[in-house]
């Protein structure tokens, strides 16, 4: 079997991978590597990182939203910009 | 190869934290090059705990 190539894996590809093989310690490694790249946010408190996790939930909901509202635009005849004038957004 | 004390201690609160979150936890792993832990958490919240316990949100 031919070894996958980690280097040329977006970070969701890895995780995803690494997940899928527990085993696969290299692979491990290219994800670990690959967050060293980031600088990343150091967390002090509790409190801090509810607040961290509750904006990148949020992040994630307004996007799965937009991603709604451009379907169902797909789908009428109403066009998306008309339907964020509805709803005021 | 063992985390140390304060690292388990960090990681004890992060995972308490993020169920308190109702994040389900889907790694929890040591890298024994770098000896920092990696914890994955829902979708794509990365933590890792530096051997000297500091918290490093990614």
């Amino acid at each position: 079997m031919t070894k996958a190539n980690f280097q040329g894996m977006t970070k969701q590809e890895l995780r995803a991978y690494v997940l899928k093989h527990r085993d696969d310690r290299e692979a491990f490694y290219a994800l670990t590597d690959k967050l060293r790249e980031e600088p990343g946010i150091e967390i002090t408190s509790t409190e801090q990182m509810h607040e961290l996790i509750e904006a990148r939930l949020d992040e994630a909901d307004a996007r799965d939203a937009y991603k709604v509202l451009e379907e169902i635009a797909e789908l009428g005849t109403t066009p998306l910009e008309d339907i964020k004038r509805e709803l005021g957004i | 190869m063992k985390p140390t004390n304060e690292q388990a201690m960090e990681l004890l609160k992060v995972c308490q934290d993020l169920t308190q979150m109702y994040l389900p936890i889907y790694l929890v792993r040591l890298d024994e090059r770098t000896t920092r832990i990696y914890i994955l958490a829902g979708q794509s919240f990365e933590v890792e705990i530096l051997p000297n316990g500091r918290v490093k949100y990614l």
